[in-house]
């Protein structure tokens, strides 16, 4: 019943910002920590690829890597108006996702209810 | 001005045994198109555009997992007219079938 | 960032006037850098930017330099003084760059007011018939 392809989706997409979020407080924290390389989270590509495919998105999990940008002066690569701004972003689509999840769980309950 | 007497006689339709008989000879024929058949039809059409608008609102959902969603907001819209869609529909549901109650309630 | 749009486009704004206030205080704290006349004097930073590639919003498209001659300053008792007492100072003029820092530092508060004001709007897309 929560195996359609919407809510394994968004189910991926939370775990995926959730990591992201942290992935971010932990750039930031770091900022001036010399040889720091900044932390990015992937996971859209990976789910589009496997929805496109016809896989299941739950085997889709986010992955972490190290980014490859140039370094600044003190040895850290962390690009602060990049992090803030996805910050911001990942905040909002979180929110997102669990509105949506909600009103997928909403209308279930509604539908059991009987209204 | 006319005479009270021949203006009841020109109201035909109140002569008690030809109304009966009219009232049996229509029950058959308004089966076809009565108020069952436009409620069912009703039901069935807005079951379907219920299930297109969850549809709907499920890819669009995907779009917003993996972030190709252009505008935020089509997907709320999208959520509340199916969630709305669904209650609606239930609503009527539940309407129709208290009312059916009342009427056997009538006939017991 | 395509689902909130104007986030990421207001974004790549914020990045283009962050080095172009980079730049400008580059040449600001080099103004009093003295090179010998056989070397070149320091050299203006300028950032040129231009819409970006996809079309959501600018770039620096590339890095122009000031002059390299500099200003030939008469000044023998400096160490860096040649045979006949000339050094280079760089071509740059304080007012000048003053007045670019007060644009780029406009242009990034406009950049980051454009951020704030779309993430309320997109607040209340999501919060939309709740």
């Amino acid at each position: 019943m929560f195996d359609d392809i919407s809510s394994s989706s968004l189910r991926v997409a939370a775990a995926g910002l959730a990591a992201r979020q942290s992935a971010i407080a932990n750039n930031i924290a770091n900022i001036e920590t010399p040889g720091y390389r900044a932390r990015k989270v992937e996971f859209e590509q990976a789910l589009h690829g496997a929805i496109a495919h016809g896989d299941s998105p739950a085997s889709v999990a986010p992955s972490t890597q190290a980014s490859l940008e140039p370094t600044r002066l003190n040895g850290s690569n962390v690009n602060l108006d990049e992090e803030t701004l996805s910050h911001i972003d990942t905040t909002m689509r979180y929110q997102l996702t669990l509105r949506a999840m909600d009103s997928k769980y909403g209308m279930l309950r509604d539908a059991i209810k009987g209204a | 001005m006319t005479s009270p007497i021949s203006a009841l006689s020109a109201v035909g339709g109140l002569d008690p045994v030809q109304g009966i008989d009219g009232l049996a000879a229509s029950a058959g024929t308004t089966a076809a198109q009565g108020p069952n058949e436009d409620f069912t039809s009703m039901l069935s059409k807005g079951l379907q555009s219920v299930q297109d608008s969850q549809t709907n609102a499920d890819n669009l959902a995907v779009q917003v997992a993996d972030g190709t969603l252009q505008d935020p907001a089509q997907y709320t819209m999208a959520a509340t007219e199916a969630s709305l869609g669904l209650q609606l529909t239930l609503a009527i549901r539940n309407k129709a079938v208290e009312a059916f109650q009342e009427i056997m309630r009538m006939q017991a | 960032m395509s689902t909130f749009n104007a986030i990421g486009v207001a974004g790549t704004g914020v990045t283009v006037y962050r080095k172009w206030l980079d730049a400008v205080s580059d040449n600001i704290a080099n103004i009093d850098n003295v090179s010998r006349t056989s070397e070149k004097a320091f050299q203006a930073r300028y950032v040129v930017a231009q819409e970006a590639q996809d079309g959501n919003g600018a770039e620096v498209g590339g890095v122009a330099f000031g002059s390299a001659q500099g200003i030939l300053t008469y000044d023998p008792e400096n160490p860096l003084a040649d045979a006949k007492g000339y050094v280079r100072r760089p071509d740059i003029d304080l007012g000048g760059q003053m007045a670019q820092m007060m644009m780029a530092q406009r242009a990034y508060q406009a950049n980051l007011a454009v951020v704030d004001r779309a993430k309320d709007s997109y607040t209340a897309a999501i919060n939309l018939g709740k």
